[in-house]
This record gives structure tokens, sequence and C-alpha cells, in this order.
């Protein structure tokens, strides 16, 4: 999943540096390794570990394909997400110099993808919340959305870059699938990884994991997500592209025009009614910007507010 | 003679300096557009003086990079159909712009190389410490380049071993899948802790730098110069 430097543009490739210079200030804050500095052959190992895992590619039958472990979920589970995201950086910066795996310009991405994504949104929102549940099966689950994401991501930055001829739908729907079949492997290996810890040294392991689990809580990691997608909705969305998307893309290939009409009218008639921010705008309002912005903002937050009514909903069902 | 003394002249600038111009190589050689494709071919020339890797690894590095530039320019043969005249030669748009993509692509890791070739370890840190990166990162990396050679060591003597007591049986087989990372990570973890151990009870101190952040000289910011001024000319010369 590493991009190299022909495939982002300088802009992306700084804003990506941007957010993840900034993560690592706010990870080394937290990290102290002058009083603990016994956790610094830890990482070291950890990170070399990783480093080995990733030159193990493997072909997906079927698809032509390659592809290599991530390890960032690993390095989370057993170092903390703010170790285990340094360690990460670290790791890709070495391949990145002295391996020519990954770019320079494109490191801030490479990072976001590999890094950020699975030590600061995974890790907690994902298998911390559905280890008791799940048990070991989380770690699997976790591995495979944290690859599903992070194949996006690349997606979206590639795009975004302006390098992609594609159009992103079905570059994302090529990358995606592969990257979830890849999931399941590192999930498999990092699953076996933790047993056979948890097998011959489980309470330097049950350590390891009380350490990190009590380096970042689910409710920092959710707080910071929504302040993103507020951002994303309320502030970016305006600066969308107006460009048909995929399938819109696709059906104007084919058949040389968009339909209009609808197959069936009671579902027209129906969105007609129903939809209040057409074209995710909000009807009458003259300042095009502020418009976008609000109909992002509002439509988040109802989207938060129908996810919330639906888990609720469902637990409370489970409980009956 | 000359071109030696040119060559060991630019692998003395101060590290800090060489990541710099590094960066400023990057931007340049990745915005490259098909109409100057040549700039490429000139700006490369200018890596020549950094140039000690064997070509060999220098095309394995760039191997790295080939399978998703490769996915990437391919999509650009389908997509731009349209004539495009460069260099009297008129092509597709896609030929085009895959051919500028890969060059873009080889250069920028050739660029990498080039640049870091010369540097060591420890002369890497030494920059990341002279450009105000936090010493808890400088540790992690130095850490992590360190425990990779010991990594591929021990991956040596446990596939070794395995082999030998395997019956003839090339490889590790997918039942040991699980407990040889494991097992490889466990010995890692124990030789790691151990030596750390020792080294701290001889009085290592993680944080000090054995090498010292050295000072630019003015032959460095003189160099520096010089090969900014020949990348700059580039564009106006051709």
């Amino acid at each position: 999943m590493h991009i190299s430097d022909a495939l982002i543009s300088p802009a992306v490739g700084a804003a990506f540096w941007g957010i993840s210079l900034a993560t690592a200030a706010y990870a080394v804050k937290k990290v102290d390794l002058q009083t603990n500095s016994e956790k610094l052959p830890l990482a070291g190992v950890m990170g070399a570990f990783t480093f080995a895992a990733q030159m193990i590619n493997f072909t997906i039958p079927g698809t032509g394909a390659s592809g290599h472990l991530g390890g960032g979920l690993l390095l989370a589970i057993l170092l903390g997400p703010h170790l285990g995201f340094l360690t990460m950086m670290s790791l890709l910066l070495i391949q990145a110099l002295f391996f020519g795996d990954g770019g320079l310009i494109a490191y801030g991405a490479n990072v976001f993808n590999m890094g950020i994504l699975t030590c600061y949104m995974i890790y907690p929102l994902v298998y911390k919340v559905l280890k008791n549940r799940m048990g070991k099966l989380a770690i699997v689950f976790s591995a495979v959305v944290g690859l599903g994401i992070g194949a996006f991501a690349v997606a979206v930055e590639t795009s975004l870059s302006g390098v992609i001829a594609l159009p992103f739908t079905l570059f994302a729907g090529v990358m995606v699938p592969i990257h979830l079949v890849i999931g399941l492997v590192e999930g498999g290996i990092t699953l076996a990884v933790v047993n056979y810890l948890r097998r011959f040294i489980p309470e330097k392991l049950a350590q390891m994991e009380t350490d990190a689990e009590t380096a970042f809580s689910p409710r920092k990691a959710m707080v910071s997500i929504g302040g993103l997608a507020a951002a994303i909705a309320g502030l970016l969305a305006y600066y969308a592209s107006a460009n048909p998307d995929g399938l819109e893309w696709s059906v104007l290939k084919v058949a040389k025009t968009i339909p209009e009409k609808a197959i069936h009218p009671a579902g027209e008639a129906i969105q007609n009614v129903m939809s209040i921010f057409s074209d995710y705008q909000i009807a009458g309002m003259e300042n095009a910007r502020i418009s976008v912005g609000l109909a992002g903002l509002i439509g988040s937050v109802l989207t938060l507010l129908l996810v919330m009514l639906v888990v609720k909903s469902a637990e409370r069902l489970k409980q009956r | 003679m000359i071109f030696k003394s040119i060559f060991n002249r630019f692998r003395r600038v101060h590290s800090g300096i060489r990541l710099v111009l590094m960066v400023i190589w990057l931007i340049a050689v990745v915005q490259t557009k098909p109409e100057h494709l040549h700039y490429l071919i000139f700006w490369m020339l200018l890596q020549l003086p950094h140039m000690s890797v064997e070509p060999k690894k220098w095309g394995r590095q760039m191997l790295m990079a080939e399978p998703f530039l490769l996915f990437v320019g391919l999509s650009y043969l389908f997509v731009y159909r349209a004539p495009a005249t460069y260099y009297h030669l008129t092509l597709t748009e896609g030929i085009w712009a895959f051919i500028a993509l890969l060059l873009r692509g080889n250069l920028a890791v050739m660029g990498i190389t080039a640049f870091v070739n010369a540097i060591s370890m420890e002369g890497l840190a030494d920059g990341m410490r002279w450009l105000k990166v936090p010493e808890t990162f400088v540790l992690i990396m130095m850490q992590t380049y360190r425990y990779i050679g010991l990594m591929v060591q021990k991956v040596h003597q446990m596939t070794t071993a395995y082999c030998l007591r395997s019956g003839g049986k090339t490889g590790v087989h997918l039942d040991a899948w699980g407990s040889f990372p494991g097992q490889l990570l466990l010995l890692s973890l124990k030789q790691a802790e151990a030596t750390h151990e020792a080294m701290m009870l001889r009085g290592y101190n993680p944080a000090a730098s054995y090498i010292g952040i050295s000072k630019i000289q003015i032959s460095d910011l003189t160099d520096a110069i010089i090969w900014l001024l020949l990348f700059a000319a580039v564009p106006f010369v051709l």
C-alpha cells in the first residue's frame, strides 16, 4: 500500500505531511522514553518485526495482484497507539529512504494510511470496542477494516492529486476488495502472534496490553474523528468535484446521457418531498459556500443520530 | 580525476542540507509534465556526483515502485486517447503521460537513493537532529534500523534450524506460520532486552548522540548553492 512520489501531488503530499507531523508531535508528547527507556528495545524489535512482515508479499489468487501486511494493528496492540504510531512512522521512513519503498513526498500519506488510521482509529474504535464482544476474532475483523480503510484512503489521495485517470469509484472498487483479502491474512498472522505470546509470556503480554489500553481512550478518538468529519463536511465539501461520479461516468460513456426520469413515479414523488438538501445544498440560500457547509454539517449530525438510534435499538432487541 | 574530486566533494555536504536538497529535487521531478521530459535527463546528470550505488541495488529499489506505477500508468493508455506531439513525435496523450509517470517515479526513487546513500545511519540521525526532529522519534528510528539487522540474522538462523529438522522440505510449512513469527518475536525481544540492560549498566545514554550534531560549514553552503543554481538553470537554458 506504499504510495510512491510520482502518484501524489506536492500539495496533497504536504497536506498529509502536516497531518502526520501534528499527530507525531502529539504522540511524542505522550511517549516519554527518557523515563521509560525499557520500552525502547521493545519498540525497536517490534519495528523490525513489522518491517520483516511487510517484506512478505503474497499473491492474491484470481486477481493478478499481490499485497503485503501493514502491521499497524499489531504495533498498537503490543505498544499502545502512541508508541505504535511512532514505530510505524520510523519504519516507513527507513523504508522510504533506504529501500525505495514509498516516496518522501508521499511519506505523510503513507504514515496516515498505515499509522494514523490503524493506531488512532481502528485500534481504539474497532478493536478495543469489539475485543470483549468478539474475543479473538476482533483482531481479524479490525485488521480487515483497517486495511480496507487504508486502501480507500490511497484511492482518495491519488484521486485528489489528479494522478489517476480512472474514475474514483472504479479505482477504489479495485483497491479495496484486494486489501480486504490481505486484511484477512494480516488478521490471521496478528492473531497467531498474539496468541503465541499469550501462551509463552502471558504476564508480560498482559502488562503490555494494559499499558497499551490505558494510553488512549475511545472517547478521545471519537471526539477527534467527529471534529474531522465536521471540518470535512462543513468546510471542504464546497470544493468537491462537480464531475460525474463513477456510476454517472459509466452511464454517460454507454448511454451518452444521464436519465432524468425515475423508473418509479412513486419513488420520485417521495424523494421530491423528502430531499430538503437536494444536491447537498440548502434551497434558497444565496451563499453557496455556507449552503453546502451547513447542508454537510446537518447531514453529518443526522447520520450520527440515525446510526446511534439503530445501534441502541439493536442492543435493546438483543437484550430481549 | 576531476570527476572523482567533484564526487567526493558532494559526498561531504552536511546531511541536513542533503535532505533539504533531496526534497527540492523530488518536488521538481514529480511535477514535470510530458512536454518537459528533457529536464529530467539533465537533472539526472546532476545526480551523478551523488551516485555511488551499484546499479543492481538501484534497480532493485526502483522495482519496488514499479507495480503501482504500471497499474496507474496503464490506465492512462485507455483513458487519454487524443493525439499529442512532443519532440516531433505524435503519440496519444495516454502514452506520453505513461512515459512521464514512469520516468518521474523512477527518478524520484533514484534521487532518494543517491542522496541518502552517502549518509550513514548516524549521519541521518545527525541531520534529523539538525532539523529539530524530536529526539524520541530519532531514537525509535535508530533502534528499529539496528534491530532489522538482528531480525534478519535471527530469521536466517531459525529458517536453517527449521529446514534441518524438516526432513528435506523447502521453506517454512503453512502449519508453522503462526509459531514461527511468534518464536522469532520472542527470541528477538529477549535478546533486545538483555542487550539494552547490559548497555544501560555500562552507562549508555540512549539520548546521547555519539557523533554529535555537526555544524554547517561555508563549503556545505557553497556546494548546495552551486547545485541549486545548476538545477534551477536547466529549465531556462533548455
